[in-house]
């Protein structure tokens, strides 16, 4: 009953805001783009709050869980990289553009209305998927916590973030972002003490996760390998982790939840700051998220299925009144994710979709209220889809985030930092892009067995690049797009620049003392417990 | 010595995208300079 109390309470504070800001937004750049005043903790909020979802918090805990931590973690190094290389590969060009939907920048960046739909619909169709699952991880959690029906579940979900969504677009969504951040943080790094306390302390925790019986090498670099195992050899859980890391380090970069954030920053850098801290931040949260996880192996290995585990863990090893913001907290990062994702759903549908395909320009009263009409049009939409499919967590969403990765990745950079791409070719870039992912999922669906390097995501990058290159040969480059591009490769000069760069000088130092922390914490808590179980 | 690679990387990692965010910042400040010249002469 107290966990439904904490998550209700915590529902009633999101509307509220939404309601309150609602009041403040009065034009669409306010709607879409939070007037781009966001400051650095917000944009970090947002960015952090959109990425991390129940697919982190339960998906991605079951398999930590089943025996696979480190190589999670492995995946991680290479997946966190995504936001400095994405604040300085695409983010901030896509904030210099000023488009008010990442569709719309590649709609300028190219003179084209062909490869904007293109764009806005890949948009809509990938993060829907993704809004499904992700809404339906959240009900099938809140189900079980307050005991109300699936549907219930599901109804309520949706009526607390289409609320402040729909009212308060990209301002509300922010501030929610920002607090549901907080939350789902400070969960995660509270509980860590608690967990590991229960499971016997430092070190006796880790080495009773390393020596486990029921599961041996779960602290190993690969996990849990062999013929019935989930990976075959060492080699392939490598090879399998450095390749989705690289994945999901181009979703972070360029996907539309992640790179939009960038759009709403006060300035770049702002935008850069961001990055910096986001990177820290999902390297840190998933640290102590997953040692804690390793854990609670030993305490109970039977948890069933393995990704309520660290819901089990907040009913059952840590006080009451921590369990009540892990569980908010998870609820937190479910319904941050439904409020971004519908939003820019709602964004894409009126401004790529609407506008353009009936060749008219709205007014800015005209273009929010169509807006707010649409995010409740395609809100319902997802509830009615919600209901009828079979919740799935995590394949969904691994599925529906790696598309932006073929989709998206190569035209992003190529819009960028390329002279010869046309618009045939981006356009046929992120088609191909698009169908090679689907291609290949299909193919896995059917039941044809595809090597690890040869997962739907990399046929669909190899296809999107090779339709961007040969594309590229067919077309001219207007005068238009090279002064777009020329516009976005000039670094506009603040007001107070002097005192900005002085600020933005001092971040790779917090990237490095961050990293130097990170390896003693990793060192006591993970390796040191790990030698004496070896010598034991 | 998998997890003796893991210990150092991960933290690593952020020293290395410190020594990354070093590079792109400099560059940055470089690229203010003649603006900011062109202002005062």
């Amino acid at each position: 009953m107290i966990y439904t109390i904490g998550i209700a309470a915590s529902f009633i504070l999101y509307v509220l805001i939404g309601l309150v800001l609602s009041r403040k937004v009065k034009s669409s750049e306010e709607y879409y783009v939070s007037g781009r005043k966001g400051s650095t903790l917000m944009v970090t909020g947002t960015l952090v709050a959109s990425f991390l979802s129940t697919v982190s918090f339960m998906g991605e805990a079951g398999f930590s869980y089943e025996g696979y931590p480190i190589l999670l973690l492995i995946l991680v190094i290479f997946n966190a990289t995504g936001y400095v290389v994405g604040v300085f590969f695409f983010g901030r060009y896509l904030r210099r553009s000023k488009a008010l939907t990442v569709p719309e920048y590649f709609g300028n960046r190219f003179q084209s209305n062909k490869v904007r739909m293109a764009a806005a619909i890949t948009t809509i169709l990938g993060i829907s998927a993704y809004l499904v699952a992700v809404t339906q991880g959240g009900a099938v959690l809140l189900s079980e916590i307050s005991g109300v029906s699936y549907f219930v579940a599901l109804l309520i979900m949706w009526l607390v973030y289409a609320s402040f969504t729909v009212l308060s677009g990209a301002k509300g969504v922010m501030v929610n972002d920002t607090i549901m951040f907080f939350l789902f943080s400070i969960a995660t790094y509270i509980s860590f003490p608690f967990i590991i306390g229960k499971s016997g302390g430092v070190p006796d925790a880790i080495i009773k996760a390393a020596t486990n019986p029921e599961r041996p090498d779960l602290l190993s670099w690969h996990g849990i390998t062999g013929p019935n195992a989930y990976m075959g050899e060492p080699w392939e859980a490598l090879i399998w982790a450095v390749i989705l890391g690289l994945v999901w380090s181009a979703v972070i970069a360029i996907s539309p939840w992640q790179s939009s954030r960038y759009l709403m920053a006060k300035n770049e850098h702002v935008a850069i700051r961001s990055g910096v801290w986001a990177t820290i931040s999902i390297i840190t949260i998933y640290l102590f998220l997953h040692i804690s996880i390793s854990t609670i192996t030993t305490v109970n290995p039977d948890i069933k299925p393995a990704e309520k585990v660290f819901i089990w863990s907040a009913m059952n090893m840590v006080p009451t009144w921590l369990g009540v913001i892990i569980i908010s907290g998870i609820m937190a990062a479910a319904l941050s994710s439904c409020a971004s994702f519908l939003q820019l759903i709602g964004s894409s549908v009126t401004r790529d979709i609407m506008e353009q395909s009936r060749n008219k320009t709205y007014s800015d009263k005209q273009l929010l209220r169509a807006s707010r009409i649409s995010m409740i049009v395609v809100s319902f939409v997802i509830l009615l889809i919600g209901l009828w499919q079979p919740p799935s967590i995590m394949w969904i969403g691994y599925f529906a985030a790696t598309l932006f990765a073929a989709s998206w990745g190569p035209v992003a950079f190529a819009s960028v930092y390329s002279k010869k791409v046309t618009k045939t070719g981006a356009l046929w870039s992120i088609i191909m892009g698009f169908l090679g992912v689907v291609f290949g999922e299909s193919l896995k669906k059917v039941g044809v067995g595809l090597p690890v390097y040869f997962n739907p995501v990399i046929i669909g990058i190899i296809l999107s690049s090779l339709a961007l290159y040969i594309g590229s040969k067919f077309g001219e480059i207007t005068a238009e797009e090279r002064d777009f591009q020329e516009n976005i490769l000039q670094r506009p000069i603040e007001e107070n620049e002097k005192e900005e760069m002085a600020i933005t000088r001092r971040y790779p130092m917090y990237l490095a003392v961050s990293g130097i922390l990170i390896i003693v914490i990793t060192f006591i808590f993970y390796y040191w417990p790990l030698i004496l179980a070896m010598k034991g | 010595m998998g997890e003796f690679l893991f210990t150092l990387g991960y933290g690593g990692s952020l020293i290395i995208l410190g020594l990354i965010t070093h590079a792109f910042i400099r560059n940055m400040d470089h690229s203010t300079v003649p603006k900011r010249s062109e202002n005062t002469d």
